[in-house]
């Protein structure tokens, strides 16, 4: 349904023809919800990040909605612009890497290849938030996208700028880093002997 | 949508699914990006009572200088959720071109506009359209062009309008005011 893209070009050609609110309010309803709990969750639970690349990403999509190609669909392009603006801050402030450095101490010892097989599909959300948070931001990408949002390789690889390749390796590495986040709490509460 | 991957347990899968439906955008998210949008000139600012009579102002002084002008007189579209539907075009037959004293013309252009406005967003487009036209059509020697204007039958205008059905586009032609200068004749865009 989100994803159709008939449905989308007919909300874009209405806020073209109009631009008023009553216009724009069905194509931003349609695809908000989605594309701020994908931001929110790839920028690591920064809700004032998260609310300020959403605002971004829509004044720069519908600046250059006229002569979007649709070669993608409006989600996947919708998506890689919200992630540019979210890399652009990064780079910018370079928040991204004093965040790592500091979570460095709350991280369980892990090393960056270091994975685990065990599942950990009893553990309270929250708890799975934050370990989510706390993944390299390339693997949070590719499994916030593929896992949570439920994208394709493909639509993960054209909105991160990788080749579908990258999408999968990142993502594998993404889960086993995940369970080795998750494992201790896992013994923890005897779920793993 | 996902593609089968054997990595992840049913469980896993399930648990990352359900972050679907938590994390909702905050309720002042939606009037705060609009605002940003308005700023950037990205979105037309909503009119104010004051602007909404300069409109119809403006719509009557330029009905009258584009009848003047023999120019197409584009109508102001309404706010409002868009109508689910389909799209149709209301093409305004008229026997001749009426002449009209400036009064009755501005009155016409007036009932005109009131009645585009008061479709609300089911109205799309609006046009009056030159009689100074053209007919094209194969002859021996090529095409032929046959100079047409205002004697006889001939279309003198459009309205494009939203409606769920030919019968609902036809309920909305009822209420058009081109009716007491001519007929209409109502017919659905294929898609």
């Amino acid at each position: 349904m989100i994803d159709s893209p008939d449905d989308d070009r007919r909300l874009v050609a209405a806020y073209l023809s109009a631009r008023t609110d009553a216009s724009f309010l069905p194509l931003y309803r349609r695809h908000t919800p989605r594309l701020y709990r994908a931001v929110l969750r790839m920028a690591g639970g920064r809700e004032a990040e998260a609310d300020e690349v959403v605002q971004e990403a829509w004044t720069r999509a519908l600046a250059g909605v006229q002569g979007f190609g649709w070669q993608s669909t409006f989600v996947v392009w919708l998506h890689g612009i919200a992630i540019n603006c979210l890399r652009e801050r990064r780079r910018s402030t370079e928040r991204e890497r004093q965040l790592d450095v500091e979570r460095q101490g709350s991280l369980p010892a892990a090393d960056p290849d270091e994975g685990s097989d065990a599942a950990f599909g009893e553990v309270p959300l929250d708890v799975l938030e934050k370990a989510i948070a706390k993944l390299p931001l390339g693997y949070r990408e590719a499994l916030v996208l593929h896992d949570v949002e439920g994208h394709t390789h493909a639509q993960v690889a054209d909105m991160l700028g990788i080749s579908p390749g990258t999408s999968k390796s990142q993502l594998t590495r993404a889960r086993r880093r995940l369970r080795a986040m998750l494992e201790p709490r896992l013994r923890r509460s005897g779920e793993l002997s | 949508m996902n593609e089968p991957d054997s990595e992840l347990t049913s469980e896993e899968r399930r648990l990352l699914a359900s972050l679907r439906e938590t994390a909702p955008p905050p309720a002042t998210l939606e009037a705060r990006s609009l605002e940003t949008l308005r700023e950037r000139r990205l979105l037309r600012a909503a009119p104010r009572p004051w602007q909404r009579q300069v409109s119809v102002l403006w719509l009557i002084a330029a009905s009258v200088a584009c009848i003047a002008l023999g120019r197409t007189l584009p109508f102001p579209r309404a706010d409002g959720p868009i109508p689910t539907g389909e799209t149709f075009m209301l093409l305004l037959h008229q026997s001749e071109t009426a002449a009209l004293e400036e009064d009755a013309s501005l009155e016409v252009a007036r009932e005109y506009g009131e009645w585009a406005r008061s479709l609300g967003s089911a109205f799309v487009d609006g046009s009056e359209l030159d009689e100074n036209a053209l007919r094209m059509r194969p002859s021996a020697g090529g095409v032929e062009r046959i100079r047409t204007g205002s004697e006889g039958e001939h279309v003198g205008g459009y309205f494009v309008v939203r409606a769920p059905d030919l019968a609902a586009a036809a309920l909305l032609a009822e209420g058009c005011p081109h009716l007491e200068h001519g007929w209409i004749e109502v017919r659905r865009l294929v898609p």
